[in-house]
């Protein structure tokens, strides 16, 4: 899975180079890139990891990354969805090395569950955290790309590299369990 | 739940808020059944009014104090504010230099050649697998002397930087030291809070770190030891703890990049 996020963020590398060819656009420099997309990229981390100690570390680490292949670069405007595919392939790689979560935490008690969020229910940002952490990779990396990147599910699938199929499932899954979690989240909270 | 009723869940699941995914011929089914039904519009509705709020949610992460400089002076520390690698250019090469050329890069190669089967990989070119590689070999105590001690200490480009990721609670004792390609590599052994097999924590000043990442990466796991390697401002860092990779992450502080 590693190798394939690599992989792709390396052919978006690709694909972004024949418009600015022709343009003859400026070169991006590793600093502009930094200040134009660094919040972005440190708010998509911080969705992955849930932690800022973490997002800090895998932003440096897809900024290093970035550097080293900046020539490659020569769209400016799609240097975001580049970035956000290496940022992937940090996390991805930075979860093979940790020790798996216990299986307590992934406990749902159905039965605190109401039945649907409401029109109006104001997300909490850090309830959402909470409920993130608690999902696994697979369904967190499906709802970071279509939330956070709003990306549809046959890019999704792209970005995956898995089948459309298995995205739409997954996707669905991940949407449902997110909610249930949120709102048995929000329940507990109006209890206490 | 038939078929048809799953299929159109997922179809709702996958339209974006915001986007007219509606109008796309794959989620034509669902268009058409919105059309008919009430209920599933209503359904519908309620998906992308959630789906919304959720996506705000997302993006409201509140940005560290000082994100961006840390950013900037964390590729600087780590040797990233070299020029980044020009595009390729074409180059016409004429013919009469071609012979020249072609002796050139022979004689380079050879001399290449000659150089890392005699010498090895100098130490400003190793790779982090290949840094825990010869770090994993420095662990061995070689009778150093006290006067040798105080010499290393008095060195503040090997004592000033003790790297910020160690195993909690361990206490640092020197060990050891090799040479390696015009620089001292220490090694010190680490007392940690298990008191279990020993662990190593080895600077070497000096080095390039292109390919390092700034927090420990686990190379080496197999062979009853786990050595991982890292890049702070001007040394490499490996840390070398004998035992099972478990033993490796009771000692090292786990956080995902850690």
């Amino acid at each position: 899975m590693v190798d394939r996020a690599e992989s792709t963020a390396d052919s978006q590398m690709e694909s972004t180079r024949p418009a600015n060819d022709q343009a003859g656009d400026a070169p991006l420099e590793i600093r502009q890139l930094v200040l134009d997309h660094y919040q972005a990229v440190y708010r998509y981390a911080f969705r992955l990891t849930g932690s800022q100690a973490d997002a800090e570390d895998i932003t440096q680490q897809a900024f290093l990354l970035a550097h080293r292949k900046l020539h490659q670069i020569r769209d400016a405007n799609k240097a975001s969805g580049w970035l956000f595919a290496v940022l992937r392939s940090c996390y991805l790689k930075s979860i093979r090395r940790r020790r798996p979560t216990p299986a307590a935490n992934l406990e749902l008690n159905v039965d605190d569950i109401p039945d649907r969020l409401d029109r109006g229910e104001e997300i909490d940002r850090e309830r959402l955290q909470q409920v993130l952490d608690e999902l696994t990779d697979d369904a967190k990396l499906v709802l970071v790309l279509f939330y956070f990147e709003q990306l549809s599910y046959k890019e999704i699938a792209e970005q995956l590299d898995v089948a459309i199929g298995t995205v739409m499932s997954r996707l669905a899954r991940a949407k449902s369990n997110l909610r249930a979690r949120l709102l048995a989240k929000i329940a507990a909270d109006a209890v206490q | 739940m038939n078929d048809e009723h799953e299929h159109l869940r997922e179809l709702i699941e996958a339209c974006r808020p915001g986007h007219d995914d509606l109008a796309s011929p794959e989620f034509g089914l669902l268009a058409e059944r919105l059309d008919g039904d009430e209920r599933l519009r209503e359904q519908f509705e309620l998906s992308q009014q959630v789906d919304q709020a959720i996506t705000t949610a997302f993006h409201d992460v509140a940005i560290p104090r000082g994100l961006a400089d840390r950013l900037l002076d964390g590729l600087t520390d780590l040797g990233a504010d070299e020029a980044p690698k020009a595009k390729s250019t074409p180059v016409v090469i004429r013919r009469r230099w071609l012979p020249w050329m072609a002796s050139t890069v022979g004689i380079s190669c050879v001399a290449a050649a000659i150089y890392f089967f005699l010498l090895g990989v100098h130490p400003d070119l190793w790779t982090p697998t290949q840094f825990a590689q010869n770090a994993s070999k420095w662990t061995q105590p070689d009778g150093i002397s006290a006067d040798a001690w105080r010499n290393l200490n008095s060195d503040s480009s090997v004592r000033a930087q003790f790297p910020p990721r160690l195993p909690s609670k361990a206490e640092l004792v020197p060990h050891t030291w090799q040479r390696a390609g015009g620089s001292t590599a220490v090694c010190y052994r680490l007392r940690t809070a298990d008191n279990g097999e020993p662990a190593y924590l080895i600077v070497l000043p000096g080095r390039g770190s292109k390919g390092f990442l700034a927090a420990p990466e686990l190379i080496i796991r197999t062979g009853g030891r786990c050595v991982a390697v890292w890049a702070g401002k001007n040394h490499l860092y490996a840390l070398v703890i004998e035992g099972t990779e478990n033993r490796y992450w009771r000692l090292v502080p786990s956080s995902p990049t850690a």
